[in-house]
């Protein structure tokens, strides 16, 4: 990791941050949201490693809070994804061609960042229906794994690109 | 491996981060550093997700248009500019007078309760994902918005508003976990209270007294706030759907449908002035078929031609 890739790693979260409650929150898909935010820091934690995910998890988790419509207690969204984050690179990493690992592992985290603010919900105490929490588990999954399909391209083309050029840089500046 | 060490060091001074500002927030409860650093936030982002909204509108425009640029080329080749042109600013009306209508409905519910209101544009939604509903809109402190105001809608009561920055307003919806809202049966006074259970379609009312007679398709209207702060008088809420028999407890609860749609709002506007005299049931949406206390077996004989 160097200087330009932190920098194009804020960058994609801060894409996730302004799109996911304005044009996906929109659509009014069956069941959950899109979670683009989540599916960015798993992209990163494949490519990058556990470092890079639990990093990216805080800095994410940070903005969900704290950015509006964010409206919950600052800190629990970044433990919970700096988690999720350093797990799938521990997980996760490592070279791969195909596409079809980083789309399941989307979907899984998907699904443990869900069940997580669940249980935070439950423990913190407010009167929640369970009703659809299955379709929305289910949904969780299936459009992380959706949405990998184009992020994880992406991302794995922003580290390549960003990659030998910024590292002589960063020697000469040494 | 030193690495692995190194990785973990990491992960421990971010989870030592984060687990401090719980803290600190716990602590401060809503003000200082934390609020701070919420309105710094919002000043600063919600620009950008507004220029995001807009962009969204022009896909959804943009999406429409092509469509027919593509049928008009096969058809006639000399039509399409003029076409793509005309199609173009059709689309556009109907997004206008969609929203043109959506403001009549506005000014309609707040010339019958006399509020005082400041019109709003919703940017951002919470996805709901963490059971709790917020959106931002697009007025704040430099329109005279202060914390605690209610929002309302064409239809209904929305929520209110919780926290405010510079140009931005957060306000929490009747569907999240902590809304409570002071309401009564239309027509009566039995007393209850409205609150939100994470889901957007779905509100619980809890009647204080336990013999209240209550049942499907009563009408739910707020009781208002001392002062109309943080909920006016008279607005509607939403109509029960189904009544829980609940023996042997204090309360008798019911569920009800809002009358907002809350997973997709757009227009809404802020009551920055309650009506002088309580509106009671004046705004309440016009009964399908006579007011009569014995329910007709065919529910929607007569469907009331306004209203959306």
């Amino acid at each position: 990791m160097n200087i330009y890739k932190y920098l194009a790693l804020i960058v994609t979260v801060l894409i996730g941050i302004i799109f996911q409650p304005t044009l996906l929150a929109r659509l009014s898909l069956p069941g959950a949201t899109p979670d683009l935010v989540l599916v960015i820091v798993c992209c990163w934690a494949i490519t990058k490693g556990p470092a890079v995910g639990a990093i990216a998890g805080f800095i994410a988790g940070l903005l969900l809070d704290v950015v509006p419509p964010g409206n919950n207690l600052i800190g629990v969204a970044s433990i919970f994804l700096a988690l999720i984050g350093y797990a799938i690179g521990i997980v996760g990493s490592g070279p791969s061609r195909s596409i079809v690992r980083p789309l399941l592992i989307s979907g899984i985290g998907a699904t443990t960042f869900f069940l997580l603010r669940t249980i935070w919900a439950l423990i913190s105490g407010s009167d929640i229906a369970l009703y659809n929490f299955s379709v929305n588990f289910l949904t969780q999954g299936i459009y992380a794994a959706a949405l990998a399909v184009f992020v994880y391209p992406g991302i794995a083309f922003l580290d390549r690109r960003l990659g030998p050029v910024s590292r002589s840089d960063e020697l000469r500046m040494q | 491996m030193r690495d692995s060490a190194r990785i973990r060091t990491v992960l421990a001074v971010l989870l030592l981060i984060s687990f401090t500002l719980v803290a600190l927030e716990l602590r401060n409860s809503g003000n200082g550093i934390t609020n701070s650093i919420r309105n710094v936030s919002a000043n600063l982002i919600s620009p950008l997700q507004k220029s995001a909204r807009g962009l969204s509108d022009s896909i959804q425009n943009f999406g429409s248009t092509w469509r027919e640029i593509r049928t008009a080329r096969e058809i006639v080749k000399d039509l399409e500019s003029e076409n793509i042109d005309l199609k173009e600013r059709l689309a556009n009306t109907d997004e206008l007078r969609r929203r043109a209508a959506e403001l009549d409905a506005l000014l309609k519910i707040a010339g019958l309760g006399t509020y005082e209101i400041v019109p709003a544009r919703v940017i951002a939604i919470g996805s709901g994902q963490d059971y709790s509903w917020t959106v931002s809109i697009d007025v704040g402190a430099k329109d005279g918005i202060t914390t605690d105001m209610s929002v309302i809608s064409g239809s209904g009561l929305v929520g209110r508003t919780i926290s405010v920055a510079e140009s931005t307003t957060l306000v929490s919806l009747l569907a999240d976990p902590s809304s409570k809202v002071g309401a009564r049966i239309g027509g009566k006074s039995e007393l209850g209270f409205i609150s939100g259970n994470g889901l957007p379609g779905e509100l619980e009312f809890e009647i204080f007294d336990p013999l209240a007679e209550i049942q499907k398709g009563d009408r739910i209207v707020t009781w208002g706030s001392e002062g109309g702060r943080p909920f006016v008088a008279g607005v509607p809420i939403g109509e029960v759907t189904s009544v829980k028999s609940s023996p042997g407890l204090l309360t008798k609860s019911a569920r009800v449908k809002p009358y907002v749609k809350l997973s997709t709002l757009d227009l809404v506007s802020v009551v920055v002035e309650p009506p002088r005299i309580d509106p009671r049931d004046s705004l309440l949406p016009p009964m399908p078929v006579a007011d009569t206390p014995i329910p007709t077996p065919s529910p929607s004989a007569t469907p009331s031609p306004s209203e959306n």
